[in-house]
């Protein structure tokens, strides 16, 4: 996470000013010193102040990886499906690059989300994959078609089209999260139902609650901090590719305009 | 009970590998970004490297 810098040219308004070699930024550094703090918090409530559950023994520290990921991958998925529908209104590219950013971590957090259930599936249900469970077949559709979002964004096509069909697929990929989210109670599931937000009262608490709420924190944290750096690196590509184009544009001229001096002294 | 079947070993076990893939996919994503940050900064001109 080093941050080199230059010196902007000499004679610009702007020389004192150093600029970025790299997606880092002091704001940048001061978010990703939080997740790191945070994130030995909930190291440290997840193996040694959480004792082990007295019916699920250590496996309940699977749950402290599996519930937060889930929960901030939705919200990855959300905000994805907001900024492609601010696109689809404004054609702009900042909501572009952000649908883009959390469409990528969303996945992500999704798929480790998938093996953390798996892990904890295969010494509690004596399964790692149920194909007739409602919410680990929703999850998975869920997952594949967030994949299929991330592959979409990175088929080479024109800008204007790859970001319209990209927003169109995660507005639609969105829709199924509500479904996910409910099918333990809407269909029969071996998947437990609400744990925190359960009707009355929280099935959590103690130390197991706070390593569950620290996990929530530090991957909240996490997700914003590379949100932001991804978001960037799709900037710096866009800017990269519209100064590559300039370049060959800038070259095509050239070389015509030479031709045509040549012909010029032809005649 | 639950508990009784799920061996201490075995436990450990699954979550070992689910911590384990968490920290390792997790980050190598953040060391591919920030490369990736980091070689794109140097094929974009200075003043269009600010960030909004």
């Amino acid at each position: 996470m080093t941050d080199q810098t230059s010196a902007a040219p000499a004679g610009t308004a702007d020389t004192a000013k150093p600029v970025a070699m790299s997606t880092s930024s002091r704001g940048t550094k001061a978010l990703g010193l939080l997740t790191l703090v945070s994130a030995v918090f909930t190291i440290l409530y997840s193996f040694w102040f959480s004792k082990a559950d007295v019916e699920l023994g250590n496996t309940v520290r699977i749950l402290y990886v599996h519930v937060p990921t889930v929960s901030i991958a939705y919200l990855c998925m959300l905000v994805n499906a907001g900024a492609s529908a601010f696109y689809l209104w404004k054609r702009t590219a900042f909501p572009d690059l952000l649908a883009a950013a959390t469409g990528e971590i969303g996945v992500l957090l999704l798929g480790l989300t998938i093996l953390a259930g798996m892990m904890w599936g295969k010494p509690t249900w004596g399964t790692f994959w149920e194909w007739g469970d409602p919410r680990l077949t929703s999850t998975l559709l869920l997952f594949l078609m967030y994949l299929g979002y991330v592959t979409v964004r990175n088929i080479p096509a024109p800008r204007s089209a790859r970001n319209t069909r990209s927003a169109v697929i995660g507005i639609i990929s969105a829709l199924l999260i509500y479904p996910v989210k409910m099918s333990t109670e809407w269909w029969g599931s071996l998947h437990q139902g609400r744990t925190i937000s359960a009707p009355g009262a929280s099935k959590i608490h103690g130390a197991q609650e706070f390593a569950l709420y620290s996990g929530f924190l530090t991957f909240m944290l996490f997700a914003a901090w590379l949100t932001i750096h991804r978001f960037r690196v799709g900037w710096l590509q866009d800017q990269a590719d519209a100064t590559e184009l300039d370049a060959v544009i800038a070259d095509r001229r050239a070389e015509a305009g030479a031709e045509q001096f040549g012909l010029g002294e032809v005649h | 009970m639950i508990a009784q079947q799920i061996q201490n070993g075995e436990a450990w076990t699954y979550v070992g590998i689910t911590w384990g893939a968490t920290a390792v996919v997790l980050g190598g994503y953040v060391l591919l970004i920030l490369r990736r940050g980091k070689a794109l900064s140097k094929r974009v001109p200075e003043d269009k490297r600010r960030w909004m």
